[in-house]
């Protein structure tokens, strides 16, 4: 991996907090120290991607709070916890917090390593669709009025004639509107336009 | 024979018989003198009537005045009972007067002794016979010897002398006796003197009879002994009601002793003579049929024991209600026993200073005692165990966070050192963290060790912010967990107190324990601890406040055992918080909190200075 990434690591306790940063730069990451959730949140933005380990038991801290609030920031985060204990409704609770995994102390490196690399890929994921999204969304803006009936239309499943006589126009027009929409989507299939369709958040026509 | 000679002879027989009766008591009781010198005077008194006897009957002046140099013997024996008696009975009279009538009468006595024919008359010339009662009693005539003066001063002297000791007895309150015995004297020793002058110096015809004079004297004497005589025979009776009594209840305090099982004994502080009763001797290890010394109660005691109960002993006791001591004695079988001793002094004005104390065998109470108290410090550890597994959540993490932090510094320090160009001074960094780190861990073990020991009670001067501290540090993890924020106010400069550590940081744990329960129910950010420490007086304090659930109507209620708002709370926890505080000499407090919650007070004594 060319470009290991960022990690932000949110601890109270300094100790730790040095003694994994050592480990994590060691390993060649980029790491970001925090003593608590605020100070760390006042830190993320937008452009914020990268694994976001952060210790469970740390005062005045609730892990699905710090979640919903990151969520907010549009930050792209993979959340790993730290926990002192790795009980049931400990672990319940970081999953509900949103977390990608969670890590009883002390923590190996191999699992440590692991759990920071999957945080980092889903977090370059979610970069990845968020710039997919984006694209899509351009590319949605482009069809006129018409075309986008006749896309509600298509990915509902109907024929051609069908729609035809439903929006009162010819098969031959449907036809046009249709591939129209597919090469401004670039899209191939009916099973592709389907599938854009759902990221689009477009409700089939009924 | 005749009324004159018959009425001498009774006289000197009656004072004769007084004598007898009267030396007889002094001789029983060499302690009544004033009873020696009476009879040295009525039997004075009776010489007298036999010589005077002889006198009167005298057939021609030779015989009578060698009968009249006799005289004079009776006369100074008389005269000097007279002084003691007045001086016993009466406690009074100038000691120079009395002496003075003595030696004035031993005076003539000895200048008679060497006269012829005798101190009354340079010489007797004839015999003068007088009528008396229809007898014929015959009186010497000649001339008088002027030195009879000194013989008569003596007379007046022993009247002053009778006069004063009378006086200064009636002002004493002793009015009977200085009326009786003063003025019979006084009347009828001027009596005798007037009739002696009266005869002797030629004023009258008249035969000089002292003993008629000194008769009255004998019979007011003799009167005022029997009255003492009657009165020792009233305290004799009194004497024997008291004993009879003082037995009664001898025999009811042996027999309470020997309910009690109480051993008695005195000692004597002078001679250490012990007096014990049967009982007490048994338990002393001691033989009942000889004499013994205090000292040997000492050879069973615990040689560990041994001082103490010599300094016991030998001490002051200056507390009228008695000194307590309990000690230990090896019995001849081996078996140990705890007696219970109390003991006082009787300092009376009569006779030797004395220990006296009863003795008691108080083993059963000390085993009851040593059982009890084995069995609270057994209460104490399970319940310290009870509250350690509650916590083992903060104590899991208390010890994970430092493993964490060795974990990870290790295995960075594994990654430089593959390096190719190692940084060996961050490894050092990284080397030294995780020593410290090590050295966190084993605390908490330690503290974990030391709260899950059974170990006897230490009690020694500590600082209560650091055991505050240590706790603050032990609980921390817990508190964080529960999402309780903590406010530790440690007052500086607080001074040591005398207290055992693990007991104390549990009753804190325990304490706190319960204000976080009772926080539980409070919404996420309204859990506010506060632990505060605090100089007061002799004490110092840590005060627990919480804004939880509260205390019930009566706080007291909390420290009943069995008492618990928790379903699976056993209810010991402030039972057993309480008496750890008390057997410090402390107290452990609960209120309510203004306007929730509970505050619970922690006072232990200070510890003494210097210690």
């Amino acid at each position: 991996m060319t470009d290991p990434g960022k990690v932000f690591l949110v601890d109270d306790e300094p100790e730790l907090r040095q003694a994994l940063a050592r480990l994590l730069k060691a390993e060649g990451f980029d790491v970001e120290g925090f003593g608590s959730a605020p100070e760390f949140l006042a830190r993320v933005t937008e452009d914020t991607s990268g694994c976001l380990l952060l210790d469970l038991a740390m005062p005045g801290l609730d892990g699905l709070e710090l979640q919903e609030r990151v969520a907010a920031t549009g930050a792209k985060l993979g959340i790993v916890f730290l926990t002192g204990h790795g009980d049931i409704p400990t672990s319940v609770r970081a999953v509900r917090a949103g977390a990608l995994d969670f890590l009883t102390k002390p923590v190996r490196r191999d699992d440590l390593l692991r759990a920071v690399q999957a945080a980092l890929v889903h977090a370059r994921a979610q970069h990845a669709a968020a710039a997919a999204g984006a694209d899509l969304r351009r590319r949605h803006a482009q069809l006129t009025p018409r075309e986008r009936e006749v896309f509600t239309h298509v990915i509902a499943g109907k024929l051609n004639k069908v729609i035809a006589a439903d929006l009162g126009t010819t098969e031959q027009t449907v036809k046009v509107h249709r591939a129209r929409v597919m090469e401004k989507l670039a899209v191939d299939s009916v099973a592709d336009l389907v599938r854009v369709a759902q990221q689009l958040g477009v409700k089939p026509a009924p | 024979m005749g009324w004159f000679t018959a009425a001498l002879l009774v006289i000197a027989a009656a004072c004769l018989t007084l004598a007898a009766i009267h030396v007889h008591v002094w001789l029983r009781e060499r302690s009544v003198t004033a009873n020696g010198a009476f009879a040295l005077l009525a039997a004075s008194v009776a010489a007298l009537a036999f010589i005077e006897l002889q006198m009167v009957r005298a057939s021609d002046p030779v015989t009578f005045g060698r009968w009249l140099w006799w005289y004079h013997l009776p006369v100074w024996t008389g005269l000097v009972a007279a002084v003691f008696f007045v001086r016993l009975h009466l406690g009074a009279g100038r000691a120079w007067l009395g002496w003075t009538a003595i030696g004035l009468r031993s005076v003539a006595l000895v200048i008679n002794f060497l006269s012829s024919p005798n101190i009354n008359y340079r010489e007797l010339t004839g015999l003068e016979h007088v009528s008396v009662l229809g007898e014929s009693l015959a009186w010497g005539q000649g001339t008088t010897n002027p030195l009879l003066a000194i013989a008569q001063l003596a007379l007046v002297a022993l009247v002053a002398y009778v006069a004063d000791a009378a006086t200064t007895a009636w002002r004493r309150g002793q009015r009977r006796r200085a009326l009786t015995v003063g003025a019979s004297m006084v009347i009828f020793v001027s009596a005798a003197f007037g009739s002696a002058v009266l005869s002797y110096w030629g004023f009258a015809r008249l035969p000089v009879l002292a003993s008629l004079f000194f008769l009255p004297i004998v019979l007011v004497m003799g009167f005022e002994l029997s009255l003492d005589l009657i009165r020792s025979v009233r305290l004799a009776v009194e004497l024997d009601a008291k004993t009879i009594a003082l037995q009664g209840s001898e025999r009811k305090l042996a027999f309470a002793a020997e309910a009690a099982r109480a051993g008695l004994w005195s000692v004597d502080r002078v001679t250490g003579r012990l007096w014990a009763t049967p009982q007490a001797l048994s338990m002393f290890g001691l033989a009942a049929d000889r004499e013994h010394h205090v000292d040997e109660v000492l050879a069973p005691v615990h040689p560990d024991d041994r001082e103490r109960v010599r300094e016991f002993i030998g001490g002051s006791h200056g507390d009228p209600r008695g000194v307590t001591l309990e000690y230990r004695v090896t019995l001849p079988s081996g078996e140990t026993r705890w007696y219970g001793v109390r003991g006082a002094a009787h300092d009376e004005p009569r006779g030797a200073p004395t220990l006296m104390g009863a003795t008691i065998d108080i083993t059963e109470r000390k085993r009851a005692e040593e059982e009890m108290a084995r069995q609270r410090l057994e209460l104490e550890h399970l319940s310290r165990v009870a509250t350690l597994s509650e916590l083992s959540g903060a104590l899991a993490h208390e010890l994970n966070q430092p493993l964490a932090i060795i974990m990870s510094n290790a295995e960075a320090a594994q990654l430089l050192l593959d390096r190719r160009d190692p940084d060996l001074a961050e490894v050092r960094a990284i080397l030294r963290d995780i020593i410290d780190a090590d050295e966190r861990a084993g605390q908490v073990i330690r503290r974990l060790r030391g709260m899950l020991k059974r170990g006897a009670p230490q009690r020694q001067p500590l600082a209560l912010n650091d055991i505050v501290h240590g706790v603050v540090q032990f609980v921390g993890a817990d508190l964080v967990r529960r999402g309780i924020t903590l406010d530790v106010q440690l007052e500086p400069g607080l001074k040591e107190v005398l207290a055992d550590r693990v007991p104390i940081e549990q009753v804190l744990i325990n304490v706190i324990g319960n204000a976080c329960d009772a926080m539980s129910g409070n919404a996420d950010g309204d859990r506010a601890l506060t632990i505060t420490t605090l100089a007061d007086g002799a004490e110092a304090c840590v005060r627990i406040e919480d804004v939880g659930s509260g205390l019930p109507a009566n706080p007291e209620q909390v420290f009943a055992a069995f008492y618990t708002t928790k379903p699976e709370g056993l209810g010991m926890g402030l039972a057993i918080s309480r008496s750890i505080v008390a057997a410090h000499g402390g107290r452990l407090d609960a209120r309510p909190n203004r306007p929730r919650g509970a505050v619970f007070t922690i006072c232990l004594p200070l510890a003494p200075e210097g210690a």
